[in-house]
């Protein structure tokens, strides 16, 4: 048969991985203690109708010792044993069918421990609300704990934490005071220093009917910012408000936030309650019926999660509409500073995408445009390509034609979402409108240029361009070079070769060698330019290849092209071959 | 005199371009100019940081030439990005060497010769064993399992380091070996911690778990749990091309469950994989959307739809043969497994795209 054993746990090896893997910062231990002492508050409220003079309190000997006491329910001797002294047992998690009441904040019975990442030892004096006598319990990261009798203590729990080396800065009043405000600013029990009565942790009970400069300023003393709008949310999940930032941000941070779950800290970060776009707003919730990860620094991923970001949504979408219709001028300077988030978010939502479309701008060959504005003119072709849109933009200019860059994050869903809502004469870029800009030379004047196209394009070979004769403005611009996407990879792709050797470069080659097709740039010869005209009448082939590769290498360093080093040489060897010639034949 | 370069503006710039394809333009730009002014610590971050788009947001092949010049540039000066800075030279030669996977046109021997360069960097500077491991092992999931599964014993069993995935992905990654293996059960033990939520999560946490599960309940018909998973794959893996091997196997699962979505899904996203090097993201995409299209063909013959121009079969008029669109994707799945299988001498892609077809008729 066989024989069961228990494991034995190394509580130092326990409190490592707290301190280094479950907890972000020794900090928390003040978390876990105000989560302790409201919930005990909070069963005593239940235990005792009536009862409604809950508080916390803390004393300090100034960087030596600190002192936590809550006037709860208090523990039993039998619950000393049973929960202070049992890791991953909850005084709160065995009741109500195995759920947790809505009301209790905490659920693992790890927290205590973060205690020892700050001292080390924990004292708790005790004394049941209900009656019954008092225990002074001492644990260890040894795992060993005394139990004594006690006679001087009231109703309540209280925890006393000697500093360890090291960690003396916890136990200063100003560290203390912000770790208070930091993760139990919402909490709806008072907590004040110990023969005090200033409250700690005091914020308005009501937002709904909170006016919008109360808010703002509520926003400016709590984050340190003078936001642009305050939007209240009020949802089944969520309670508080959003602030729109007064400056750009990156989509990037999702931190910054106070949200809360029951009134207690639960993270700053957004990213797993707020959607995407919400990186434009600070925001001070308070959610509830979420659920916490057991770390209690996000949430965990279910159905009542996704509720809370869909009410978000609605409540933001909501306020913005209102604005619209009832302050134009807020909602303008709000757009002219969050246009991204607001792209972001009109992708998706066609009411939105309706209400904001006119105020978006979006980069085009006549500088930045409104939604507005293209609606008026109309017509015009987009490229999806940054590089190409600079590569075209001076032709676009010159020939008056509208060129409206889609390469930057969310226009390119939104600049043909414009043209399919509104009908208007606004496409991409075709290959056949390439070539209206840059007009097809007549059969004669293809004759003309036919040497020095030749030649041109047999220069240029090594370096995958064909030289093909257009006619396009500006007429000082003597050519043009541009490449796909595909054919900017290749470039880098040889670039790295020169630069490297051995296996690496192997592995480059064949992968250039495993491309279906190899893609040529093109280097467009402008016939309106004086410099081509009577480069066209040169005959000399030897000499065109030279200027071909001059010219080639100048509407690279034109184009903001790197160079590779091929080319600078080439440039070399053609300037030469030109001073060879001995001036005069151009 | 030579003028300091502002690489600190050039940053700036960097962080605050929206959309990764203006990102990676502007980082372009800034590598010229760090280059012209040859200051050697910016040429390297700005490669870096490139390599780090293209891997984490874009196409990751793209990352391979930028890491080729890192390499070529640190080793002429290690000592440019100061005492740590051999962490950021393994993290770009990870980068340059992972996407060789996902490239049947770069022989085996070329990426053996590469990892035995990238093994030797490991022991020049006792750092990232774990990682070496891990490539290892995800080579040979697309050539030989029972290899790959001794290569991630050893990965798992080998400390981690600073250049270890987050433990979230590396228990998603043993989640996928699992389920590869056949072993649901040592997969649900994996995943145990990351369903329970009690880790920190990544940006691509839980989504790789996600997939592992969806791909191993798509393999056995098993279409419900298949349609409930690819829900909640697609609300966070639906960002930029890189997540497009998870929108491949949501659309398979859509194809049943939704057939609607996924076709909105397959024509909003085709987009991203039109030039794309990535192999395998496209395979993946390519049959998921060649099962949607094969079950609209069941309901109907056409199907209006705004393709993007470059896509071969592109028609102005928008309208498409739905038994057209599914032979189309099915014949470059099919391509782009032969020349996987070829290139490992194995014959997983091909089994895959029939077991697909199997399940699909």
């Amino acid at each position: 048969m066989s024989e069961s054993f228990h494991f034995q746990v190394n509580l130092g090896g326990m409190l490592d991985v707290l301190s280094n893997h479950l907890y972000k910062s020794p900090d928390v231990f003040l978390r876990e203690l105000l989560q302790n002492g409201v919930d005990a508050i909070t069963q005593r409220r239940k235990e005792q109708p009536g009862w409604d003079e809950g508080r916390i309190t803390i004393a300090l000997a100034e960087g030596r010792r600190l002192t936590f006491r809550d006037n709860g329910m208090g523990l039993t001797e039998a619950g000393i044993h049973r929960f202070l002294a049992v890791i991953g047992q909850s005084s709160k998690t065995q009741l109500q069918d195995g759920r947790i009441p809505e009301d209790y904040i905490g659920r693992f019975g790890i927290g205590l421990l973060s205690c020892f990442m700050v001292s080390d030892a924990i004292v708790v004096h005790t004394r049941p609300a209900d009656g019954g006598p008092a225990h002074a319990w001492t644990g260890r990261p040894d795992g060993t704990y005394t139990l004594e009798p006690l006679e001087d203590c009231s109703p309540g729990t209280t925890v006393i934490l000697t500093a360890r080396p090291g960690a003396e800065h916890y136990f200063q009043r100003e560290a203390v005071e912000e770790l208070v405000r930091y993760y139990g600013l919402a909490l709806p029990v008072p907590v004040y220093f110990a023969g005090e009565d200033r409250r700690l942790n005091a914020i308005p009970d009501d937002f709904v009917h909170t006016g919008r400069g109360q808010l703002l300023s509520f926003g400016a003393w709590l984050f340190g910012e003078e936001f642009l709008e305050a939007i209240l949310i009020h949802t089944p999940h969520l309670n508080g408000v959003a602030f729109v930032l007064p400056y750009q941000t990156d989509a990037s941070v999702k931190s910054g936030h106070r949200i809360y779950l029951k009134y207690m800290l639960l993270t700053e970060r957004g990213d797993r309650l707020l959607p995407p776009w919400a990186f434009f707003l600070r925001c001070f919730l308070n959610t509830s019926g979420l659920r916490p990860t057991a770390s209690r620094e996000d949430f965990y991923e279910d159905g009542a999660l996704e509720a809370a970001t869909a009410e978000f949504e609605g409540a933001v979408r909501a306020h913005l509409e209102r604005l619209a219709r009832e302050s134009p001028d807020i909602l303008e300077e709000l757009v002219a500073v969050h246009s991204q988030a607001i792209k972001a978010m009109a992708v998706w939502d066609d009411s939105l995408f309706r209400l904001f479309i006119d105020h978006l701008t979006f980069e085009t060959s006549e500088g930045r445009l409104s939604g507005g504005k293209l609606k008026r003119l109309g017509r015009g072709e987009w490229v999806s390509s940054v590089d190409r849109f600079r590569q075209l933009k001076p032709i676009f200019l010159a020939q008056d034609r509208l060129l409206i860059c889609t390469g930057y994050a969310f226009d390119g869903e939104l600049i043909p979402k414009l043209a399919r809502a509104f009908s208007l004469a606004i496409g991409p870029l075709r290959e056949e409108s390439m070539d209206v800009v840059l007009e097809e030379p007549t059969l004669d004047e293809r004759q003309q240029v036919f040497a020095l196209q030749r030649a041109a394009s047999r220069a240029l070979a090594p370096f995958d361009c064909r030289a093909e004769a257009r006619r396009f403005l500006p007429a000082e611009l003597p050519a043009l070079y541009t490449m796909s996407d595909e054919v900017q990879f290749f470039r880098q792709v040889q670039t790295a070769q020169d630069m490297s050797r051995g296996v690496f470069s192997d592995a480059l080659a064949s992968l250039l060698a495993g491309a279906e097709e190899r893609p040529a740039a093109s280097l467009y010869l402008n016939l309106n330019s004086r410099l081509i005209q009577r480069l066209a009448q040169v005959e000399d082939a030897g000499l065109l290849g030279s200027v071909a590769r001059i010219l080639y290498v100048q509407a690279l360093i034109t184009g903001g092209y790197a160079l590779r080093s091929g080319e600078l040489k080439t440039m070399s060897e053609a300037l030469l071959e030109l001073l060879d010639h001995q001036g005069g034949s151009i | 005199m030579s003028k300091v370069f502002q690489g600190r503006l050039w940053e700036g710039r960097i962080q605050s371009t929206q959309g990764t394809a203006a990102k990676m333009a502007v980082i372009q730009d800034a590598i010229r100019q760090a280059d012209q002014a040859g200051d050697t610590y910016w040429r390297l971050l700005f490669r870096y940081e490139y390599a780090c788009e293209a891997t984490f947001r874009d196409d990751p092949p793209k990352a391979m030439p930028v890491s080729a010049e890192f390499a070529a540039i640190f080793e002429a000066d290690p000592d440019a990005l100061g005492p740590e800075g051999y962490e950021m030279y393994l993290m770009i030669m990870q980068m340059g060497i992972d996407p060789i996977v996902c490239l049947p046109q770069i022989p085996m021997e070329q990426w053996e010769a590469l990892m035995d360069q990238f093994h030797a960097l490991v022991k020049r500077y006792r750092f990232g064993l774990r990682t070496y491991w891990w490539q290892m092992c995800q080579f040979y999931m697309y050539v030989d399992k029972d290899k790959a599964f001794s290569y991630f014993q050893k990965f798992w069993k080998t400390g981690r380091d600073g250049l270890s995935d987050c433990r979230a992905c590396e228990r998603s990654h043993a989640v996928h070996m699992s389920l590869i293996m056949g072993d649901r059960k040592a997969a649900d033990e994996y995943a145990k911690p990351l369903k329970a939520g009690r880790t920190h999560f990544c940006s691509d946490t839980p989504q790789l778990m996600w997939l592992a599960y969806l791909e191993d309940y798509l393999s056995r018909g098993e279409w419900d749990a298949a349609a409930g998973q690819a829900n909640a794959l697609f609300r966070k893996g639906n960002r930029d091309k890189s997540d497009l091997s998870y929108l491949g196997a949501v659309l398979c699962a859509w194809a049943r469950s939704d057939l609607d979505s996924a076709v909105a899904l397959a024509e909003r996203r085709l987009v991203w994989t039109l030039g794309m090097w990535d192999q395998k993201k496209r395979y993946d995409f390519y049959k998921g959307a060649w099962v949607t299209f094969q079950a609209l063909a069941k309901q109907r013959d056409e199907v209006l739809l705004e393709l993007p121009e470059q896509f071969p079969l592109w028609q102005a008029s928008g309208r498409y043969l739905s038994a057209e669109l599914a032979g189309w994707f099915y014949h470059q799945c099919s391509e782009i497994a032969g020349r996987f299988d070829a290139r490992n001498g194995s014959g997983l892609f091909t089994d895959d795209l029939a077991r697909t077809k199997r399940l699909n008729p």
